[in-house]
């Protein structure tokens, strides 16, 4: 081997043989489905990037969202809780034509027992407000000059059932009675 | 063509079959087909059942890595070469390395018995050889290249070139004489 034109007859082309049949088509079709394939991977690949870019992003901004502080607890101090319970408060509505509930008219004071005395057409009643007015004048302000009128005019409204002695008067009022029936009685004997 | 023109025609054709473009593919490859089976036959030593595979192998690397194909480095022929240089390599030593496997095919009645080991020693030889080498002598004998075409390709003088071609030719020898033993 020697002589180069020995090479000739090893490394010229060979006669081009037979193509195995559908050979040809068989590897273009596979180089189509390789295309294919690789178009597919790198679209897929792309959208996966962009989603792991925007999921990145969503955690980073949920790490990092601003936390409020937590309340300061000092152990010291006991926590109190608070709770609160609805109640339901039944609100009384009136019927239209429920009759109108009368009003207490007893009075506080003295001098408004007075004047509801003055007021009162029915003598028991006025007789009942008279007394009451003269044992406040007296109870609670020792004012013996009003409550000595109030008795009076209790009396007077009240008739002779007014002057019958009972347990509850006053050292007043008692007095009164017992000087208004001995001035009775003493008429009654002038009379006779 | 310019190798402006090539470089900016290549990048327009590989962007467009990226793209999706089944025509450019078609026509890409169509273009190219014959001369890179040429070339792989020429490498396996006109086996044909190696040279099935390594071209296979050598389409289905190339559209695997045409992203990485740049135009500016090299013409796309020269880069399909490159894959089929190393496609015949492996498949070399793949069919070294299985002894089950018959090394030729069975010869055909009438024919010469050890054409088989002869093509696959000058397949070896070939895939042995430096790069510069292989080319030297790829163009001498499978493009019919003169020294004087060869010279002008490669913008050297004639005299380099036959210098590298004796030396090519007695590397191939070599080789092709230690694969024997």
């Amino acid at each position: 081997m020697t002589d180069p034109d020995d090479l000739e007859s090893l490394l010229a082309p060979r006669p081009t043989p037979e193509p195995r049949p559908g050979f040809e088509a068989t590897l273009f079709a596979q180089t189509e489905r390789a295309l294919a394939r690789g178009r597919h991977l790198r679209c897929t690949g792309r959208a996966a990037v962009v989603a792991g870019v925007f999921g990145v992003g969503g955690l980073l901004g949920w790490g990092l969202r601003p936390v409020p502080p937590a309340p300061e607890i000092d152990p010291a101090v006991p926590r109190v809780e608070v709770v609160t319970v609805p109640v339901v408060v039944p609100v009384p509505v009136p019927a239209e034509s429920a009759p109108v509930a009368e009003v207490s008219t007893e009075p506080t004071t003295a001098a408004a027992a007075e004047l509801l005395a003055e007021q009162a057409d029915d003598p028991a009643r006025a007789a009942r407000l008279y007394r009451l007015a003269g044992d406040r004048f007296l109870l609670d302000a020792q004012d013996f000059r009003n409550s000595r009128r109030c008795y009076r005019l209790s009396l007077a409204r009240a008739g002779d059932g007014g002057l019958r002695p009972a347990a509850d008067d006053s050292w007043l009022l008692a007095d009164l009675k017992v000087s208004l029936l001995k001035e009775r009685h003493d008429a009654t004997k002038n009379d006779g | 063509m310019s190798d402006g023109a090539r470089v900016w025609r290549e990048r327009a054709v590989r962007d467009a079959v990226l793209a999706g473009d089944a025509a450019a593919w078609r026509g890409w490859y169509d273009d190219h087909a014959p001369d890179l089976a040429a070339y792989v036959r020429w490498r396996c030593g006109g086996l044909p059942d190696l040279a099935d595979d390594v071209l296979q192998e050598t389409w289905l690397v190339a559209v695997r890595r045409l992203r990485a194909f740049d135009p500016a480095a090299g013409p796309f022929s020269a880069w399909l070469a490159g894959i089929a240089a190393n496609a015949v390599r492996n498949a070399l030593r793949s069919r070294r390395r299985k002894p089950t496997r018959p090394l030729t095919e069975a010869p055909e009645p009438g024919s010469d018995p050890t054409a088989g080991a002869t093509a696959e020693r000058v397949a070896a030889a070939l895939a042995a050889l430096p790069a510069h080498y292989e080319a030297v002598l790829r163009a001498k004998y499978l493009d019919r290249c003169t020294v004087d075409e060869i010279a002008a390709e490669q913008g050297v003088r004639a005299k380099g070139i036959e210098s590298l071609l004796g030396r090519a030719r007695q590397a191939f020898r070599e080789a092709f004489e230690a694969d024997h033993d």
